[in-house]
């Protein structure tokens, strides 16, 4: 029984990288209405700026993370510009974004193989102590409890700039209506660029936090938590900020349940069969309703 | 204040406005009338610069302001409050008023509260309701929160896009009164009305929109009199509700 709980509570730090993740990617569907095929190559890219900075500028591991929030961020302002804000100019159909961001996507990881030498690379040994804790039986380490807290403190910055802030009322007013948020004198296309800022930041601060979970950074890391991100938003609610959340969680217990008790080869399995069977009867996912107010998606 | 000159605009190669000339002195209250479909929002788009006209000129204020994008020209003060209101549903009818301020830009960035206030001493169910969501408001509730909203922004230019549509009589009255108290403070406001009786009785001049084009226009009391005017825009049956 310990080791359900214990792969419960992995499966639950493990989910909320993923929400982490998944938040950026939905929040810039919520938005925008188009899927950022790129995000996996900017939170890749978080995890080479989070890496760098440790490995070649001596600096410690916050200033690594704030780095890679900034650079990832300012990546994905650099995304919008080349993929997204030309077509949108033109009026082109939304496919078309689709298609111009998997191209980005391609030429950020093509650059990533370049600079990195197709090598796989590591955080410095001693980077994060290595530190357990015993708590009621369940094996507890320093890392977790730090990705747990750092989750917590980004999805409550997340929340709080949109909820509680005037860029945050902006970007929901866009999400709603462009041309009501263009009548009230907000210029959609900023308001566009800092969406695409916040969530290249949240995708730069699961890079660096997976980089050193899983201890390896690649130019190709982006690709499995695109597909997983999407999963996770499909589950719980294009568009949904809770249903980003919630969709982490369960996809990473699930996930870490399943290959703890059953086999790594079917997890893929069941988690597709989660997304096919959540297509069919809820296709609008299983937050869908039920947060109107907090989800960002045009209505 | 504003000086439309031979506008015309298209969709996608369909005309909707073929040449309108009109201006709103500062401090008037002028009346576009006009049957459905005769390009009375097509206008105040155009304005706005929402959409792009292919010829004519839009001047405010002596700048012109053709070609600016809708959130510049709404940072100017020349604000509209558009047809069926658009409210945007899941924001409270507090962060939809506070949107509002945006639009004031750099021209007075000080006194939210008392600008709040000053809506809400106009529209005071506003006030009750200020926690609510926008959307849960009545069609009139949220047209009044829509007008706040623009007087959010300190408009210099009023332009109302049929804010009576689908009201209840005495909800467009409320409407309507609102409106002459802001014109009696010396609001310049351009209405856009298919109610042409109420627009008539409301301002000061008035133009009368068909295909796009302008076919008359007048000081309001005389196209009202005006048996022409009588005998299309003023049927026997506008009388039992207004
Ligand atoms: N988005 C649009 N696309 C194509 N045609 C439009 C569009 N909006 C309006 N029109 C056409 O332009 C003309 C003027 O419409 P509109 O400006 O909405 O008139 P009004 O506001 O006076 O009722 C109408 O013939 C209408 O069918
Ligand atoms: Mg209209």
């Amino acid at each position: 029984m310990t080791l359900v709980f214990q792969q419960i509570l992995n499966g639950f730090v493990v989910g909320g990288t993923y929400a982490l993740f998944a938040l950026g990617f939905t929040l810039i569907f919520g938005v925008l209405h188009v899927l950022n095929l790129a995000h996996g190559a900017v939170f890749m890219w978080g995890a080479f700026v989070g890496l760098f900075t440790v490995t070649s500028l001596g600096l410690p591991l916050y200033v690594a993370f704030i780095a890679a929030m900034l650079a990832a961020g300012l990546i994905s302002v650099l995304v919008d510009l080349v993929a997204f804000r030309p077509l949108r100019a033109r009026g082109s159909p939304e496919f078309a974004a689709i298609i111009s961001s998997i191209g980005v996507a391609q030429i950020l990881m093509s650059l990533a193989q370049i600079a990195s030498q197709t090598q796989v690379y590591r955080f410095p040994f001693g980077t994060f102590p290595i530190v357990f804790y015993n708590v009621l039986g369940l094996r507890i380490s320093l890392q977790q409890i730090v990705i747990v807290a750092s989750v917590v403190v980004l999805v409550a910055l997340l929340l709080g700039i949109l909820f509680a802030t005037s860029f945050g009322r902006q970007i929901r007013a866009v999400a709603i209506s462009e041309r009501t948020a263009a009548l009230l004198g907000i210029s959609v296309s900023n308001i566009h660029g800092l969406t695409f800022f916040i969530s290249g930041a949240l995708a730069g601060a699961a890079g660096v936090i997976i980089g050193i979970a899983f201890n390896s950074v690649h130019f190709l890391m982006g690709e499995p938590y695109l597909l997983r991100g999407f999963v996770v938003i499909i589950l719980g609610g294009l568009g949904s900020i809770t249903g980003a959340l919630a969709g982490g969680l369960i996809f990473g217990m699930v996930q870490t349940l399943s290959i703890a008790f059953l086999s790594s080869a079917l997890s893929d399995a069941i988690l597709f069969g989660m997304m096919f069977l959540i297509l069919l009867v809820r296709p609008s996912g299983l937050f869908g309703a039920l947060h109107r107010q907090v989800r960002v998606v045009r209505q | 204040m504003l000086e439309v000159t031979d506008l015309a605009t298209a969709y996608d190669g369909i005309t909707a406005l073929r040449g309108v000339t009109l201006r709103v002195p500062t401090g008037s209250m002028v009346a576009i009338v006009g049957p459905n479909g005769a390009g009375k929002s097509t206008l105040l788009n155009t304005i706005s610069g929402v959409l792009r006209p292919h010829a004519g000129t839009v001047r405010f204020d002596g700048a012109d302001v053709t070609r600016l994008p809708a959130h510049k020209v709404a940072r100017l003060g020349l604000l509209q409050v558009p047809e069926g209101r658009q409210i945007l549903g899941p924001l409270s009818v507090e962060e939809n008023l506070l949107l509002g301020r945006l639009a004031r830009g750099a021209r007075a960035a000080d006194g939210t509260a008392d600008d709040l206030d000053a809506v809400f001493s106009l529209f005071p169910i506003l006030a009750e309701r200020r926690r609510q969501e926008g959307g849960s408001l009545s069609g009139g509730q949220q047209q009044m929160l829509a007008i706040g909203r623009a007087l959010m922004g300190r408009p210099r230019l009023l332009m109302l896009d049929e804010p009576s549509l689908g009201l209840s009589p005495i909800m467009a009255r409320q409407v309507f009164d609102a409106l002459a108290t802001l014109k009696a403070r010396g609001q310049t406001i351009l209405l856009v009305e298919q109610n042409a009786r109420r627009a008539l009785a409301s301002t000061d001049f008035a133009y009368v929109l068909e295909q796009g084009r302008i076919v008359q226009e007048g000081p309001s009391a005389a196209l009202a009199s005006d048996p022409r005017i009588i005998s299309h825009y003023l049927p026997e049956t506008d009388l039992s509700t207004s």
